[in-house]
């Protein structure tokens, strides 16, 4: 006798050794093929981040820069206009001409030149560009990814084992640290935009102790195309210590929104002190923002360059003379500080600005309790089931148990194959596994006695018991799975541990019941002769 | 032969005879669930409702808290953490003194200063409070790629230097050693207590130590190649055992994500129902399913108990879960049906069929209840309320499946063929 049946269940038996010897014995190999199962951060302790992207501001951002396009180009092409500027309530370009013959001119080179733009007319003598739906969605994509590299440069910096970073939706960002140490380092690491700006305060741009007499020329509003920044203030904590003055003047200022230089062409950031020896950070730039930099400042001396950082102003120093590449923030910064600006502005600016949305962390700790809570109520749980299987059934309650043992050997082995992350709601879901796998075998085994009670032998009530019992099974699993496929697309990270588990669950404990037990008691009945214990 | 039984098998009950009684009391709790639901609404958990949660250990020199403690120090937190309606539980981890601390809803969010603060806040409360007990502080620092060889002499110089104007005694640093005692290289541990006098002082030194550590010792080693490994106080003073931070958006997309996930799951089952069956059956499957998952809902939120991810979880699996006890019976139904009953009536078909499928019904329950209440008693506070859930929706979900599914499966089999005969009659 050659029972194909035979041969699938040692395969599948070696194969569920093979893939959880890792796991059991805290052993891997490089030659074993496979791995130990990957734990969720909140078995193993870690970090998990997500990240908002305000992908808008890239738009926002974009269409600043294409209002100072518009006007170099006007003025290049001899057109004339009032005004180009980026219109906040309308979230468009706008542009302004002093007639009609003018606007009539710049329409007809925009249209034929500016294609990324919808144009139309806002009262007599506006045009108003806005921008094409995927030319928005491309530059929104494109803030999403450039976030993405550079916070993976900074989680490279960071030297934490085997992150994962990964995009979820349009605009979140997800960074998976296991085992992080000092969450309050990581997520300001990660987190701040460490966008660098350099703006004049000339003409308009003004500076002040307080927003009100900032703005008492403007009749207390923001002038367009300007905006109102905020001073810097070190949150150092020696600065609660009597005796030390805080060198930082905690002014307003008036600029332009659109800089004059960004950190986008900067190349090095190291710490280094400033005159009164605190740390600060020395940065560089590449030849073309040496070039720039140096064009501005030589041009403008005796003016006053302020340093902006994500939104404040760090300093704010009188140009003495023509600077090329070289500059230095300073901000009474704690070595620290300095030493993580430093690093954030080496691993590049992020486009656009992100927020925490969410954040886990697991310590150590409390992963290990689950572990041991959940390995414990596995098995008492499969304990009681197993005792009860066995003196309900008999000796074909054997062959139930041998099939639950082989079910939670395949979950098992099936996480480690397919590189599945066992969590603590997975856990939970191999319990419940575990008391709805003893199902199909219930319903089997009432089968059989039924038809014993009809006077068939038990050879043939096992075949007709299974035979009947098969769509019942494959029936009743077959809608779990429908809302376990549900749960899985739904779910966050530890949901989805409970999912797979127990889809991987309802597929193993339709195997072991349809196929495995039935060569079991197959062999127990044709031993028994007239009778069936069960 | 004989078997070891828990229901004979000669057993009758008329449960289809209590069809109607059985629909009348399941539409009462149907609608008492949902009066509950809207009149009291859910407990959402932080996510849902947005906030912070904190799991926080005190040990050693804080061993001794208390909950009543911990209540007055979250009462008068410092003014950059406006926090209102902070809850703290206990925590259960034995031999463990943990408390949750809780401030949920988007109000809290808002009060800190929108995201950005809230993203400091876990940190922050984590060292007012070791900064309150610890009395002393072990930092665990790691050197990776130094541009010098590290010497333990180098290190404990470096630290001398920094630490000779802080209010601090007995400095000492040392190799750091793994599990199996072996020197781990580039790594050490700094520690340092409390002095007798100068507490304040010395409190202050404890919380500023592991900041300036790292810069000093990259003084002599290389810039950013000091990492702190981990942080503790004394014997561990305050540990944080977990975070959870979950902003308002999130909380508010996760609710939307949860309620289409039921939906669809049960679209999803009927569909399935529908096509292995017929349309006739799938109406009772599906209102079985919904019967259990909102009297289970309903029960949460009379209790007051907290909707989280897991929980949703656990009512998904509920509508697997009575499906999976449905379609058995419906099964049983068809089958019997087509051979054994074809020449009986219809109810007293439907009744033997549900007889006949009673021990598996309760044999299958009392199972997945042993391994329900195994979780409930040893898997631990976090998969509590999963477990709770479980249990509840399982003994509902065992009388559904007898009392609700098949019987209405019958009077849409009775309603069907009424009409049919009806046709029938007038042509």
């Amino acid at each position: 006798m050659k029972d194909k049946r035979v041969w699938a269940i040692v395969i599948v038996l070696i194969m569920c050794i093979v893939y959880m010897v890792p796991t059991v014995f805290d052993w891997e190999s490089e030659w074993w093929p496979a791995q130990k199962i990957n734990l969720g951060l909140d078995l193993q302790g870690g970090m998990h981040i997500v990240l908002a992207v305000d992908v808008d501001k890239a738009i926002k951002d974009e269409l600043g820069h294409d209002a100072e396009v518009v006007q170099s180009v006007f003025k290049d092409r001899k057109l004339a206009y009032e005004n180009a500027y980026y219109d906040a309530e309308l979230g468009t370009l706008r542009v302004d001409f002093a007639d009609a013959a003018a606007l009539d001119k710049g329409r007809e080179y925009l249209a034929a030149e500016w294609n990324d733009f919808e144009i139309s007319s806002v009262g007599d003598l506006s045009l108003s560009l806005t921008m094409k739906e995927d030319v928005v969605r491309y530059i929104r994509q494109n803030a999403l990814q450039q976030a993405v590299e550079t916070i993976s440069n900074r989680v490279d910096e960071f030297n934490v084992r085997e992150p994962e970073i990964y995009t979820q939706g349009a605009d979140q960002i997800v960074v998976r640290l296991p085992g992080v140490v000092d969450p309050a380092r990581a997520k300001k690491l990660i987190g701040q935009t460490a966008r660098l700006e350099f703006k004049l305060i000339t003409e308009k741009a003004r500076v002040a102790m307080n927003e009100q007499e900032l703005l008492a020329p403007y009749g207390g509003k923001e002038p367009a195309g300007y905006k109102v920044y905020k001073s810097y203030e070190s949150n150092k904590t020696t600065d609660r210590q009597p005796g030390r003055t805080n060198r930082t003047f905690t002014g307003v200022y008036l600029m332009r929104i659109t800089p004059e230089i960004t950190g986008a062409n900067l190349i090095d950031a190291r710490v280094g002190y400033d005159q009164y020896q605190s740390p600060a950070v020395n940065f560089t730039f590449n030849d073309e923002g040496a070039r720039q930099f140096a064009e501005i400042t030589g041009t403008h001396i005796g003016k006053q360059l302020a340093i902006i950082l994500d939104d404040k102003v760090y300093s704010a120093p009188r140009i003495q003379s023509r600077i090329a590449g070289r500059g230095q923030i300073t901000g009474d910064f704690t070595r620290q500080d300095a030493l993580d600006l430093a690093l954030v502005l080496r691993a590049g600016a992020l486009p656009v600005p992100i927020r925490i949305d969410e954040e886990r962390t697991v310590g150590a700790t409390l992963g290990s309790d689950s572990i041991a809570k959940g390995r414990m109520s596995i098995i008492v749980g499969g304990v009681f089931v197993l005792l009860f299987m066995m003196f309900y059934y008999r000796k074909v309650g054997v062959a139930a148990v041998t099939a639950l043992i082989l079910n939670v050997m395949m979950i098992l082995g099936g996480l480690a194959l397919f590189g599945a992350t066992l969590t603590l709601p997975g856990i939970a879901g191999m319990i419940l596994t575990i008391g709805m796998a003893v199902d199909a075998n219930v319903i089997i085994n009432e089968r059989v006695r039924e038809e014993l009670r009809n006077g068939k032998t038990p050879i043939s009530a096992v075949a007709t018991g299974y035979a009947r019992a098969t769509w019942t099974i494959l029936d009743a699993n077959i809608t779990t799975l429908v809302a376990a496929v549900v749960l899985y697309n739904f779910g966050t990270g530890a949901i989805k541990g409970f999912a797979v588990t127990l889809t991987i669950g309802l597929i193993a404990s339709v195997f072991t019941a349809i196929i495995v037990t039935r060569v079991i008691v197959e062999r127990i009945a044709m031993r028994g002769g007239d009778r069936l214990s069960i | 032969m004989k078997f070891f039984e828990i229901v004979p098998p000669t057993v009758n009950i008329n449960f289809v005879g209590a069809r109607f009684m059985a629909l009348v009391i399941s539409g009462i709790a149907v609608i008492a669930a949902l009066v509950v639901i809207f009149a009291m609404g859910f407990n959402y958990g932080i996510d849902f409702a947005g906030g912070l949660e904190m799991r926080v250990e005190f040990t050693g020199t804080a061993g001794d808290v208390t909950i009543g403690d911990v209540r007055d120090i979250m009462n008068d937190l410092p003014e950059d953490m406006p926090l209102s309606g902070v809850q703290v539980n206990s925590f259960i981890i034995p031999g463990k003194n943990v408390y949750t601390i809780k401030a949920k809803g988007e109000e809290n969010v808002e009060r800190v200063g929108g995201d950005v603060a809230l993203q400091d806040l876990s940190t922050k409360l984590h060292y007012y409070l070791a900064s309150l007990y610890a009395d002393r502080i072990n930092v665990h620092i790691d050197l990776v790629q130094p541009k010098t060889p590290t010497s333990l002499a180098g290190v404990r110089q470096a630290v001398n230097e920094l630490t000779a104007t802080m209010a601090l005694s007995d400095v000492e640093v040392r190799e750091a050693r793994g599990d199996d005692d072996k020197i781990m290289p580039n790594q050490f541990v700094v520690s340092a207590k409390l002095p007798a006098g100068n507490v304040e002082q010395g409190r202050h030194a404890v919380y500023q130590l592991p900041l300036t550590l790292p810069p000093k010792i990259d003084e002599v080693y290389g810039e950013n190649v000091t990492n702190v490994e981990s942080v503790n106080h004394g014997e561990e003073a305050v540990n944080i055992v977990s975070t959870d931070m979950v902003g308002p958006r999130v909380g508010a997309t996760l609710r939307k994500k949860g309620l289409n996930a039921i939906l669809y799951a049960l679209i999803g089952i009927l569909v399935y129902v529908g096509w292995r069956f017929n349309f006739r059956y799938s109406p009772g499957g599906v209102v079985a399913l919904a019967h259990d998952v909102i009297i289970t809902a309903g029960i949460f939120a009379l209790l007051q108990r907290e909707i989280s991810l897991v929980v949703i979880a656990a009512l998904l699996t509920i509508a697997g879960y009575s499906i999976n006890d449905t379609i058995v019976v419906y099964d049983r139904i068809r089958e019997g049906l087509e051979k054994k009953y074809r020449n009986k009536p219809l109810d007293e078909a439907v009744n033997r069929s549900i007889n006949e499928t009673l021990s598996r019904t309760l044999l299958t329950s009392l199972t997945t209840l042993i391994v329900v209440i195994s979780l409930f008693v040893l898997g631990g506070e976090i998969l509590h309320d999963f477990a709770l859930a479980l249990l509840i929706g399982i003994l509902i979900g065992t009388y559904s499946s007898v009392f609700i599914a098949s019987p209405i499966y019958l009077v849409l089999e009775e309603w069907f063929s009424k009409r049919r005969r009806a046709k029938g009659a007038t042509r």
